[in-house]
C-alpha cells in the first residue's frame, strides 16, 4: 500500500469531521451534565489531536485556534473555569469555525477567519471569569446565534468510504473461490460428459458464491445510522434554543446500518422533520408544564430493519397534528375529502401534498406541512414511503420506510401483454386472483374486499395506457401503500428475481410512477414501478400515466 | 486496527528478520504520517490506537521499538510507558514519546515514566528516522 500525502490529507479530513462531531456531541452532554469528566476528556483529546495533526500538515492558523481552545479546555478540566452554558456555546461556535477552517486549509487556504480574533478574545475572557453565571442548564445562551452552514463539510467528502481491510480480504477470498467454481463449470461443459444434475449443482455452487460476494460488496457500503443520527444532537439543541423551547434527542438505532447513498438522501428530510417537530410540535416549557408534561420535549430518532427495508422514525411528544385544522385547510385549498369519516392517517397524509402549508399559514395552524411535500419527494426518490401517526396533545410520529440498498433490489416480475414490469419485492405482500365480477370493470381503478379488508386497486394495463385486454384471468399483487394496502392488477406473475437497477435516461425521467429500468435475464428491458407514486396517481385521479405529464411539482 | 495489520503481514514473511516497530497514536492521520516516514525503510510496522492497546500489542507483538503519542484515551502515553516499564517483557524496549511542542513539563513527565527519548510534533522525518535507527543499533 503506497501512502501518499493526498491520501493522508483525506484521512485527516474524515478524521477531523469525526472528531468535531464527537466534540459537538460531548459538548451538548456537558451542557446538561457539567460534571461529566469523560465528555470533557473526549473534547480535550479531540481538539488536542486536531492541533497536533494540523501542525504536522503545517496548518498554522488551525493549529493556533485549536491551541486557544485547548487552553480553555485545560482550565475547564482542572476546574479553574466553571463549565457554563456560555462556555459550551462558545466552544460550539469554535467547532463551527473549525469545520470551515480545516477543509479550507486542506485546499490551500490556511487563513484566519474574521471571527477568529473575537472568538479567541471571548475564550480568553472565559478563562478569567471566576463567578459562575446564575444557573447551569437553562440560561439564555448567546454567542453563536447565526445559523451555521448546514454540515457542508460532511457532504463534501462523503464520496470516500473507509472500509475495513478484513472485509476486502473476505471479498478476495470469495473471488478466488468463485474463479475456481467457474473454472470447474467451464471444464464440465467442455468435457460434455457430466450429467445435467452435476452441471446444475456446479452452477448452484458458483451462484451461491456470487450472491455472497454481492452481499459483501453491498454491505461494504453500509454505515451505521447512529453516526448520522448523532449529528442531530447538536441541531436539536440549536433549534430548540432558537424557538425558545427545550428539547433533547433520544436515539434508538442499535447496530442498524444503511447504504451511504441513502444516508445522504435522508439528511435534509430528517433535518426538515426535526425542525418541524421543534417549531410546531414541541410546546413551550410553560405550556408543557401546564399540561403535566416534562418541560423539556423529547424527539426520538429510531431505526430498525424490517424485511428488506430500513424503517426510520421521527417522533416527538408535542401537541400532535390537529385533524380539524388540517381538514379546514384542505377544504380551503379545494382538496377533496371523502364523504363522512375519513381515516385519521388519510387526513394526516394531506400535509404531504405539495403546497399544503405555506409559510404564512404556519402561524395560524398547528399543522406542520412546511416543506413536507419536499420530504416526501426526497423519500420517494430513493424508493421509500412515508406514513404519519399522531395523537392530539401527545405527539406525532413520522415513519419512513426505505430500501436497504439502492443498486440491487429483490424485484417481483409481472407481465402485462408482452411487457414485463418489476415491482420492488419489499412492497409486495401477496398475490390473489382478480375475482370474476371485477374482470369486466371498465374503469382503471376499483375496489375489492380481501378477507374483509378494503383493497383499492389499479389496473396496470389501463394506467400505462397499454390498450388491449387480458387473455387470461388477471392477478392482483397486494402491496403496502401509505400505511395500508392496495392492489396492482396485472396479466401474469413471473415471480421473484434479483434486479440491478439502472437509472432511466433523461427522456423517460419525467414519467411519474416509473423509478428505473432493469435488464432481465433474457436481455430485455423492464421498467421498475415506483409503487407509491404510481398508486397515488392512479387511485386519486384514476387517470393514466403519460410522458411529459409532470407530477404537479416542478 | 485491521488495515494496519494487513500491511504488516505482507512484509512479515521476507527473508531476514526485520526490526519491528510499534506505532501508537489515537490519530489515524498521525499513524499514516509515521508510516510514510518509516514505511520505506523496511521496518515491520504494527499499530495501536490507545495506551491500553499499546501495552497489549507490546506483549503479543514484541516490538524492537515503540513510538508513542502522549494524549490518548484509555491509558495516556505516560501511563502506558509506566506500565510497559513494569513488565518484564518490555522493561528495556526503547520507547520514543511524541509530544506537542512547548510541553516542557510533558518531557519531564515522560522521562519520569521511563521513556527513552522524545520527539516533538510536527515530527521531522529525518529526526525521527535517525532516532529510531540509533535505538535499534543501526
Amino acid at each position: 500500500m503506497e501512502i501518499d500525502h493526498e491520501s493522508i490529507l483525506q484521512t485527516f479530513l474524515a478524521e477531523t469531521e469525526e472528531n468535531l462531531a464527537g466534540t459537538e456531541e460531548a459538548l451538548v452532554t456537558l451542557e446538561t451534565h457539567p460534571d461529566d469528566e469523560e465528555a470533557l476528556g473526549i473534547i480535550f483529546r479531540a481538539i488536542h489531536t486536531l492541533k497536533g495533526d494540523a501542525t504536522s500538515f503545517g496548518f498554522q492558523r488551525v493549529s493556533e485556534f485549536a491551541h486557544a481552545m485547548e487552553n480553555v479546555l485545560d482550565r475547564l478540566r482542572c476546574g479553574e473555569t466553571p463549565v457554563t452554558g456560555e462556555a459550551v456555546s462558545l466552544l460550539l461556535g469554535c467547532v463551527d469555525i473549525l469545520r470551515r477552517m480545516v477543509p479550507a486549509a486542506a485546499s490551500g487556504a490556511d487563513e484566519t477567519p474574521p471571527e477568529m480574533a473575537s472568538m479567541i478574545g471571548q475564550l480568553g475572557a472565559l478563562r478569567t471569569a471566576s463567578a459562575p453565571p446564575p444557573s447551569g442548564g437553562f440560561t439564555a445562551l448567546h454567542g453563536h446565534r447565526g445559523r451555521r452552514p448546514a454540515h457542508a463539510s460532511v457532504t463534501s467528502h462523503a464520496k470516500t468510504l473507509r472500509i475495513d481491510t478484513s472485509k476486502l480480504d473476505r471479498m478476495l477470498n470469495l473471488i478466488t473461490e468463485l474463479t475456481v467454481a467457474r473454472g470447474r463449470l467451464g471444464q464440465m461443459l467442455e468435457a460434455g460428459s457430466s450429467s445435467r444434475a452435476d452441471l446444475l449443482e456446479a452452477h448452484r455452487t458458483a451462484d451461491g458464491l456470487h450472491r455472497d460476494l454481492q452481499e459483501l460488496v453491498m454491505r461494504a457500503r453500509m454505515v451505521p445510522v447512529e453516526t448520522m443520527f448523532r449529528s442531530y444532537i447538536r441541531i436539536v439543541r440549536d433549534l430548540a434554543r432558537e424557538n425558545g423551547k427545550l428539547a433533547r434527542l433520544v436515539i434508538e438505532a442499535p447496530g442498524v446500518e444503511v447504504d451511504t447513498r441513502i444516508i445522504e438522501h435522508m439528511r435534509d428530510p430528517l433535518t426538515h422533520m426535526i425542525r418541524n417537530a421543534i417549531a410546531h410540535g414541541i410546546e413551550s416549557p410553560g405550556e408543557r408544564a401546564e399540561r403535566g408534561k416534562d418541560p423539556s420535549g423529547r424527539i426520538t430518532l429510531r431505526a430498525h430493519h424490517e424485511a428488506a427495508s430500513i424503517v426510520i422514525q421521527v417522533s416527538d411528544d408535542g401537541v400532535g397534528l390537529s385533524r380539524a385544522r388540517i381538514a379546514d385547510r384542505a377544504r380551503a385549498m379545494g382538496l377533496a375529502l371523502g364523504e363522512g369519516k375519513t381515516a385519521d392517517h388519510d387526513i394526516y397524509r394531506l400535509i404531504l401534498e405539495p403546497g399544503f402549508s405555506t409559510v404564512d399559514s404556519v402561524s395560524t395552524m398547528s399543522g406542520r406541512g412546511v416543506g413536507m411535500d419536499i420530504v416526501r419527494r426526497n423519500v420517494e426518490a430513493v424508493r421509500g414511503s412515508l406514513s404519519i401517526d399522531s395523537v392530539e396533545g401527545e405527539g406525532c410520529s413520522i415513519t419512513i420506510r426505505l430500501p436497504l440498498t439502492l443498486a440491487i433490489i429483490d424485484g417481483f416480475g409481472v407481465g402485462v401483454g408482452d411487457e414485463t414490469y418489476v415491482i420492488p419485492l419489499d412492497a409486495v405482500i401477496e398475490c390473489v386472483e382478480l375475482p370474476e365480477e371485477e374482470r369486466d370493470n371498465p374503469a382503471g381503478v376499483g375496489m375489492l374486499s380481501l378477507r374483509g379488508q378494503v383493497l383499492p386497486y389499479v389496473r396496470l394495463r389501463r394506467l400505462l395506457k397499454l390498450g388491449g385486454s387480458a387473455i387470461t384471468r388477471e392477478s392482483v399483487v397486494v402491496v403496502h401503500y401509505e400505511g395500508g394496502i392496495a392492489g396492482i392488477t396485472v396479466d401474469t406473475l413471473y415471480g421473484e428475481s434479483q434486479t440491478v437497477i439502472k437509472p432511466l435516461g433523461r427522456l423517460l425521467d419525467s414519467i411519474p410512477g416509473i423509478s428505473g429500468s432493469a435488464i432481465l435475464g433474457n436481455g430485455r428491458v423492464a421498467l421498475i414501478l415506483d409503487v407509491p407514486v404510481m398508486l397515488r396517481r392512479g387511485l386519486l385521479t384514476g387517470s393514466g400515466l403519460a410522458i411529459g405529464d409532470s407530477d404537479g411539482v416542478s | 486496527m485491521a488495515p494496519e495489520r494487513g500491511v504488516g503481514n505482507i512484509t512479515a514473511n521476507c527473508e531476514k528478520k526485520k526490526k519491528k516497530i510499534l506505532l501508537v497514536d489515537d490519530s489515524l492521520t498521525a499513524l499514516m504520517l509515521h508510516r510514510m516516514v518509516l514505511g520505506k525503510t523496511g521496518y515491520e510496522l504494527v499499530t495501536a490506537r490507545d495506551g491500553r492497546e499499546a501495552v497489549e500489542k507490546a506483549l503479543t507483538e514484541r516490538p524492537d521499538l515503540i513510538v508513542m503519542d502522549v494524549v490518548m484515551p484509555q491509558l495516556d502515553g505516560f501511563q502506558a510507558c509506566r506500565r510497559l516499564r513494569a513488565l518484564e517483557q518490555t522493561r528495556s524496549t526503547p520507547i520514543i514519546l511524541v509530544t506537542t511542542r512547548g510541553e516542557a513539563e510533558s518531557i519531564t513527565n515522560g522521562f519520569a515514566s521511563g521513556c527513552t527519548d522524545y520527539i516533538t510534533k510536527p515530527v521531522n522525518g529525518l529526526e525521527m528516522l535517525s532516532k529510531v535507527k540509533s535505538y535499534l543499533g543501526e
